[in-house]
């Protein structure tokens, strides 16, 4: 469909790497540009009771403040920031893409596999650089009789492993669908004549519930994010 | 009350049936409160709630499929390497869906721990087991 096309603006190749800028870039550009500016034009005035704009940012600051904490403890707060990035980062992308004649980048799964790799990649790092070896005991769970080991083990290990696989998919098959299905609906709009008005009521309401998702899906993306760091750091246990 | 009375003939703690009859109607009665003390105490499910229940069954849904999808592939590409068709893949799809079930029942353990803190906290609903705290 036209809308998930990817447009080459400015063809680049770096090694024999397709590096070119995209109207995936562009987009995403827009979006790290719309979050700096908004962030630092709302909270400019830094005043003790905060204006509309303020209240925006600060909510938006505490919400994932509040999840980090809770799904990490006090110790996962250290890396507020990260999780705080990608949340904003994902949350303004699927907004962007609700925008008619705009692109969504999240609903190409490179991308939000590129962002789940990126978690698991970092997650595992803090567990092995702050529990070393002993952050392998998170495959082996305690009291576990040997004789169940060969079963156990994998199991845990391919549990580990598909993490970035569902964390990247669910965001981008969410996406995809919700957009996918608002183009059917809208359609049959035309097709049908004066009956056209039942799809016109679905487009409304699949819109609405689609705003809707898009949120969801960039809070579950930073829920699930803090659920793997609390694993990193607290090895399973809930602080 | 007749059970108090010897001359019937029955034992304590047996019930006459006029008696049995009083307590079930007692016991519907309280039933029929209890619901509909329920009702009016049960939090209205508003949008953002069933958005949010919405959000949790995709989530859910997603982690089977690739728990699954994940054994097969892995296990397939393995076979082609070991050539040892089609055992591994039978194997992998297996773990893999043991993985996928491994993540929703740590999924839904953490969503009953949240529901019940949130139960705990609600200050409207009153737990009639917790009375004697």
């Amino acid at each position: 469909m036209e809308q998930f096309e990817i447009n080459r603006y400015l063809k680049l190749d770096l090694f024999g790497l397709d590096a070119s800028f995209t109207n995936s870039s562009l987009f995403m550009v827009i979006a790290f540009f719309l979050i700096i500016g908004f962030l630092t034009y709302a909270m400019s005035n830094r005043s003790l009771v905060p204006g509309r704009l303020q209240s925006v940012a600060e909510l938006s600051y505490e919400f994932v403040a509040n999840m980090v904490y809770e799904n990490t403890g006090k110790e996962g707060m250290k890396y507020f920031p990260f999780v705080f990035s990608l949340f904003i980062f994902v949350l303004v992308l699927n907004m962007l893409g609700m925008i008619p004649y705009s692109f969504t980048v999240t609903s190409h799964i490179v991308v939000t596999f590129a962002l789940a790799a990126l978690v698991f990649v970092v997650v595992t790092g803090i567990g092995f650089a702050r529990h070393g070896l002993g952050f392998l005991k998170l495959f082996k769970p305690e009291g576990l009789p040997a004789a169940l080991v060969p079963i156990i083990v994998p199991i845990e290990l391919i549990s580990y492993l598909i993490r970035p696989i569902s964390l990247s998919v669910r965001l981008f098959a969410n996406m995809m669908a919700g957009h996918t299905l608002l183009k059917v609906f809208a359609g049959f709009v035309v097709s049908l004549g004066v009956a056209g008005v039942v799809p016109l009521i679905a487009t409304v309401a699949f819109t609405g519930l689609e705003f809707l998702v898009a949120f969801l899906q960039a809070m579950i993306f930073a829920v699930l994010t803090s659920i793997y760091l609390n694993d990193a750091i607290n090895m399973h246990d809930h602080h | 009350m007749s059970d108090g009375d010897p001359e019937k003939g029955l034992g304590r703690g047996v019930l006459s049936a006029e008696d049995r009859e009083a307590f079930k109607s007692r016991a519907g009665e309280i039933d029929r409160r209890l619901s509909e003390a329920k009702a009016r105490y049960a939090p209205k499910p508003d949008a953002r709630q069933r958005g949010q229940a919405m959000g949790q069954g995709l989530k859910i849904a997603v982690e089977l499929v690739v728990g699954v999808g994940f054994g097969a592939i892995v296990g397939w590409w393995l076979d082609d390497v070991l050539g040892t068709r089609p055992w591994l893949m039978i194997v992998m799809v297996l773990l893999g869906f043991g993985a996928g079930m491994l993540n929703i029942i740590r999924t839904a353990q953490r969503l009953q721990a949240q529901a019940e803190a949130a139960q705990m906290a609600a200050p409207s609903v009153r737990d009639a087991d917790r009375d004697e705290e």
